[in-house]
């Protein structure tokens, strides 16, 4: 672990990952909740038109793809927002245009698919300390809207019509969460690349949701899945030598199916309840006597059943009903 | 001089995808008043009030909140809006955290959440009575449960105008009996209410007048009953209606 910390170009791809990590899921909860999960992935294809033109022209990669990407962002919201039947038509115009015509100028500045890899799956090496200046920059930016904003965001993919009525601008939020998703697309195609960073706006999302309960615990939650993810294959990579991208969003999908097992375990001890048919109309069953100090003996479980809570101990089930309890 | 009333219509018309759905509808709602907008499917109920909250476009009349214009009013604070709570979609949320969003029209961007607006979500959830329900996923509500989230939603900004679209769709009875007193006692305390029902059920008490409409005029009920209303006249035939393709009626 020491051994590639001490390497400069290893310092400046985790510190790249990093801000990745936090950036890509912070925004993509918003775009999970408006149902665009596939969003990232599009406007990664428009990405690589910038890729091709910087190629093509000499010019430098990383900001050429910023401003292509999001012009594409612009356009793909507002086909969005005017609801055009030819909307979606549109939107893969635009997505399979931008990968095609990206591949198109790549070749024609001698440079096949080949060359476009590290830009499509992240590679370690590639991240200049330019680069870094404005990954770091754009990431700031990003954040503090993405947090700052998190309350109107969150009314906004919650309820539209209602967010209007607060006076919210909607449709200038709904921009913006595209346009942050675009730049967030584009500043991480060092590290996770352009086909892959759509996965980290998503998986740890899921993670997070299935984790912790309520939007503000899974919105941060979901920023240290993504960093965490993205220390972790970087480091990864480095010793595997594999793209840096396919390795963490390999270790997010690790973490989502853990996150799942330990659940599912949680889960499992409410889960095994013997059963014991409902008692329906017929008399009721006393059963023996239960105070406070039951619920928290070893062995009972307490679970919520609709409007009541059964204890289960023993085979049995019982809830209070008035002064007594019931066998359920 | 009286205050503005909080709600005021007047000689409204509103077309969706070139079919007429609301034809000259005047409403008012005064301080203090609650009124029941009635009618049955498609006689224009929900798309009114959507047109009185700015979120549909109407093609002709005024409308007016709080004496303001609704093409300048700004002042949404005052407003609370209740959707039908099968609009609305949370894949991960708690109670409270539904509720805050109705602080927002006091906030600024990038406020965050002070210590009055803590105390009127509390207030709020109380009010509803689902103070013991704060921490819970919205997700895992029942249908009553969720609506009374989004009435507290809609008291947390403090309104002085409530407006709720059918908010005893989908509510048991019991619940219904229980959301019925809660209004009630709101409108005691002053607030202007509007409440779009299918029926009016146990808000019947509740109510001060209520308008009806029938595809989308609005009628008299003293004469012709809600349940009376008859569709009005049958619709165009295809020849009349206006040509997909070049949008010239033939």
């Amino acid at each position: 672990m020491i051994e590639p910390l001490t390497l400069p170009f290893m310092q400046r791809a985790l510190l790249a990952a990093v801000l990745s990590g936090l950036i890509a899921p912070a925004i993509g909860t918003f775009i999970v909740q408006r149902r665009m999960s596939l969003l990232g992935d599009g406007l990664g294809h428009v990405a690589i038109m910038g890729v091709g033109l910087a190629l093509m022209t000499g010019w430098a990669p990383l900001p050429v793809a910023v401003v292509t990407c999001v012009a594409g962002a612009v356009v793909v919201e507002l086909l969005r927002q005017h609801g055009k039947a030819s909307g979606d038509l549109g939107l893969a115009i635009l997505f399979y245009g931008g990968l095609a015509s990206g591949v198109l100028m790549a070749g024609v500045a001698g440079q096949g698919a080949g060359g476009l890899s590290a830009y499509l799956f992240g590679s370690l090496t590639s991240v200049s300390t330019q680069d870094l200046w404005i990954i770091a920059g754009l990431a700031v930016v990003i954040l503090a809207l993405t947090v700052g904003l998190a309350p109107r965001l969150f009314a906004v993919s919650v309820d539209e019509d209602y967010s209007h009525v607060l006076g919210i601008r909607v449709r200038l939020l709904n921009l913006l969460v595209v346009v942050l998703a675009a730049v967030t697309v584009t500043i991480s195609m060092r590290t996770v690349g352009l086909l892959l960073i759509s996965a980290l706006m998503v998986i740890p999302v899921a993670t997070a949701q299935q984790s912790f309960i309520g939007f503000t615990a899974s919105f941060f939650g979901a920023m240290g899945i993504g960093a965490a993810a993205a220390v972790t294959g970087t480091v990864g990579s480095f010793y595997l030598d594999t793209a840096t991208g396919a390795t963490i969003v390999v270790t997010a999908i690790l973490l989502l199916g853990l996150s799942w097992l330990v659940g599912r375990r949680l889960r499992g001890a409410e889960r095994f309840i013997p059963y014991v048919e409902d008692h329906g109309t017929h008399t009721h069953v006393p059963a023996e006597g239960h105070d406070d100090a039951f619920a928290h003996r070893p062995g009972i479980a307490v679970i919520q059943h609709g409007d009541h809570v059964d204890y289960v101990h023993d085979g049995h089930r019982h809830a209070r009903h008035g002064d007594h309890y019931d066998e359920h | 001089m009286t205050a503005p009333d909080p709600l005021h219509a007047e000689g409204l018309f509103v077309s969706l995808g070139g079919l007429p759905i609301l034809r000259d509808v005047s409403i008012s709602v005064s301080a203090g008043e609650a009124v029941a907008l009635l009618g049955g499917n498609g006689s224009g109920k929900s798309t009114l009030v959507r047109t009185l909250m700015g979120l549909v476009p109407h093609q002709e009349g005024s409308i007016s909140l709080f004496g303001e214009p609704l093409a300048t009013f700004r002042d949404w604070s005052r407003i609370g809006y209740v959707p039908q709570h099968s609009a609305v979609a949370v894949a991960n949320a708690t109670v409270r955290e539904i509720v805050s969003s109705g602080r927002l029209a006091h906030r600024r961007p990038f406020q965050w959440l002070r210590a009055v607006d803590h105390a009127a979500i509390d207030h709020a959830l109380d009010l509803v009575g689902l103070a013991g329900r704060a921490g819970w996923p919205f997700a895992a509500l029942s249908g009553g449960q969720k609506q009374r989230t989004l009435i507290a939603r809609a008291l947390a900004s403090q309104p002085e105008l409530l407006v709720m679209d059918e908010p005893l769709a989908g509510v048991d009875l019991h619940s219904q009996g229980g959301l019925a007193d809660l209004l009630g006692r709101l409108a005691d305390e002053g607030l202007a209410l509007l409440v779009v029902l299918h029926e009016l059920g146990p808000m019947a008490a509740v109510l001060h007048r209520a308008v009806t409409l029938c595809d989308g005029r609005v009628v008299d009920r003293e004469t012709t009953g809600a349940h009376e209303c008859q569709p009005g006249p049958p619709l165009p035939s295809l020849t009349g209606l206006a040509d997909p393709i070049s949008g010239v009626r033939s």
